[in-house]
């Protein structure tokens, strides 16, 4: 079979200053703002990723953190095929953040959600407050895939982003294989329209009509 | 690029009881009827778009497709006989309500499903538009939407009120080329084609904001790979097509039934954009590209959506009045709503840079717009008015770092909060 890329929608969430936007900007852009007014926004940006012989698009929208805008969530995460949520090694709110993220996507979501946990600025070790095995333990006992971060340093965000295609891409085939949905061709993606149609009338007589039966 | 073609599976067969017409004029009575589904798709061809719909045949729509294809082509591959089950289905319709014998139909069935793949093999015949109007390519811009359909048929897709169904008995006309359909209708819609045609400047001294905007002006930068698109609309009357149906749509009463009329329109367009798809090699020799095919849609739904406005957007029941509930809040909140409450940070607030009037202006325009599209559109231009805003005011502090949903989000809440378009409610998602 051909190789035909498959585009994904993932959701940002954490807490407000963990780091979601830079990680989205070093991800897609490679860039990091630092010290300087920034050039560049991002609320919504995607990238390739090449996976063997597969490419896989990410279209990542980015949220706002803060706790008072949490009941806006439902609306980027309920049709997302995968959520990063992203916490700050130095600040353990942040953490405990995610956990409620976590509980809210499992129960409004099910399992349809891929999640990924990113433990982020890791060039901040020396203020570290989450340890390593805690948050591995923790995204092990939901269900997540782990990584630790740095986008300023760009350290494991190739990782984070690849594993997360790569799940995509498995459960989306898993899905396809399926004989529940039907074989082949007739579940071909389709970004615009509804349901199939179903054409039901009479087709234009044409010169000779019998009708019977 | 090849052209695409379509392929057909014959999936699985339904058996309906219908109210038949008597011969020469007698009582009307019921019977079962067996419906083949066929599933119709055109595979992504290159850059093709994949599409795909179903179509219900009866086995005597077969058999005149048939015959029609005889008097065009030779050698055609012979159509599976109705053989013994014609003694059968006599016996079961006298007899009323008998179903078929399931044996002898799924036979049938794969029969037909290799007659039908062995006609589409033959280039001639799966371009021509006899055939396609057999596998329901065109029929998503007949009348029959409203007319022809049976009461059988729309109470299996969607609950649908008798007066509706009821309403006229005329039946489909012989629109063996959708064109023909097309320029028949246009004597009661609005003469939508001129605005292709003509090259004066009178068109847009009398444009008002109730008339959509003419085909050239939808995206002027792309008219390049648009060309085809284009064309094929005009050529196919597409647009006519469009604003008939636009005309007919009052009695759906949307109201009443919004997710009937939904569909209606849903289909309607699938229908559109699938006679743009497998369009008349003679219009546009090379088929159309995905993007072409895409705006042609945009083209036709901006087309429908903007004729069809008045009669969706604030009519359902409680519907105004919850805008006006909704406004009176917002206009009650907004004496005591700061950007602080909201977490906009002091940086932003700077009004020579935040550009917050712009946005506003932006997005008031939204009770203007007629077509979802164009509405976003103004959410779009609020948004971008917001972000340049952003980047300004952090530049006149000197401030760093990123420029996210963190910043925006709780901008663009005050602002619409603050702004309160009209009608917020209706227009909403």
């Amino acid at each position: 079979m051909a190789s035909r890329t498959s585009s994904y929608k993932v959701v940002l969430l954490g807490e407000g200053r963990v780091g979601k936007t830079s990680l989205v900007l070093r991800f897609c852009r490679d860039t990091f703002v630092d010290g300087q007014p920034p050039t560049i926004q991002a609320s919504c940006l995607e990238r390739a990723l090449r996976l063997g012989d597969k490419t896989v698009n990410l279209v990542i929208w980015d949220t706002a953190g803060q706790e008072r805008f949490h009941a806006l969530g439902p609306i980027y995460y309920r049709d997302a095929d995968a959520a990063l949520l992203v916490y700050d090694i130095t600040d353990t709110d942040s953490f405990k953040r995610i956990q409620v993220w976590v509980r809210e996507l499992r129960k409004m979501v099910g399992d349809s959600i891929q999640l990924s946990i990113a433990g982020n600025k890791s060039d901040l070790e020396r203020q570290r407050v989450v340890s390593r095995q805690e948050a591995a333990e923790y995204a092990d006992s939901v269900g997540a895939h782990y990584a630790e971060t740095s986008a300023k340093q760009n350290r494991g965000l190739d990782e984070l982003f690849s594993s997360m295609g790569k799940r995509l891409l498995a459960s989306r085939e898993e899905k396809l294989g399926s004989p529940a949905l039907g074989s082949g061709p007739a579940s071909t993606r389709r970004s615009r329209g509804a349901a199939m149609v179903l054409i039901d009338d009479e087709p234009p007589a044409s010169s000779s009509s019998s009708r019977c039966c | 690029m090849p052209r695409p073609t379509m392929r057909t599976e014959i999936t699985h067969t339904v058996n309906v009881v219908q109210k038949e017409r008597g011969f020469f004029g007698g009582a009307a009575h019921q019977c079962v009827v067996t419906k083949y589904i066929i599933h119709v798709s055109l595979p992504s061809a290159g850059s093709a778009v994949p599409l795909e719909w179903q179509v219900a045949r009866r086995y005597s729509h077969f058999r005149s497709n048939h015959a029609a294809l005889s008097s065009m082509f030779n050698n055609l591959p012979k159509l599976p006989p109705k053989g013994m089950w014609d003694s059968k289905g006599l016996s079961s319709s006298s007899a009323g309500l008998a179903p078929p014998d399931p044996e002898l139909i799924a036979s049938r069935m794969v029969l037909l499903d290799a007659y039908l793949k062995q006609l589409l093999a033959i280039p001639a015949i799966s371009g021509c538009t006899q055939m396609r109007t057999f596998l329901g390519a065109y029929q998503g811009m007949q009348p029959a939407w409203f007319e022809g359909l049976s009461r059988d048929s729309l109470a299996r897709m969607t609950p649908l009120p008798d007066d509706l169904v009821e309403s006229s008995a005329s039946p489909a006309s012989p629109a063996t080329t959708p064109g023909a359909w097309g320029s028949a209708a246009a004597d009661g819609a609005s003469p939508a084609l001129a605005h292709g045609h003509k090259g004066d400047g009178s068109g847009h001294a009398s444009a008002s904001a109730l008339d959509p905007p003419p085909l050239e002006e939808f995206a002027p930068g792309a008219a390049g790979d648009n060309s085809a698109a284009q064309a094929i609309i005009r050529e196919m009357g597409l647009l006519v097509s469009a604003d008939a149906f636009a005309a007919q749509f009052p009695k759906l009463h949307f109201a009443s039934q919004p997710d009937v009329a939904a569909g209606m329109v849903q289909r309607f367009l699938n229908g559109m954009e699938a006679a743009v798809a497998v369009a008349h090699p003679e219009v546009y020799p090379n088929g159309c590209t995905e993007g072409a095919l895409w705006w042609a849609r945009d083209v036709l739904e901006d087309r429908l959506l903007h004729r069809l406005h008045d009669h969706v957007f604030g009519v359902l029941a409680g519907e105004q009045q919850e805008d006006t509930e909704l406004s009176d809040c917002l206009d009650a909140l907004s004496d005591a709503l700061t950007p602080a409450q909201l977490d906009v940070s002091a940086a932003f607030c700077d009004t020579r840079f935040n550009r917050w009037a712009a946005a506003s202006a932006e997005l008031r325009q939204i009770a203007l717009r007629r077509t979802p599209r164009a509405k976003m559109d103004c959410v779009m231009q609020c948004v971008l008015q917001l972000k340049q805003g952003l980047l300004e005011c952090l530049g006149a502090v000197g401030g760093a770092g990123p420029l996210g949903a963190d910043e925006l989000f709780p901008v663009f809440v005050y602002v619409v909060l603050s702004c309160n378009p009209p009608p917020l409610a209706s227009d909403g998602p």
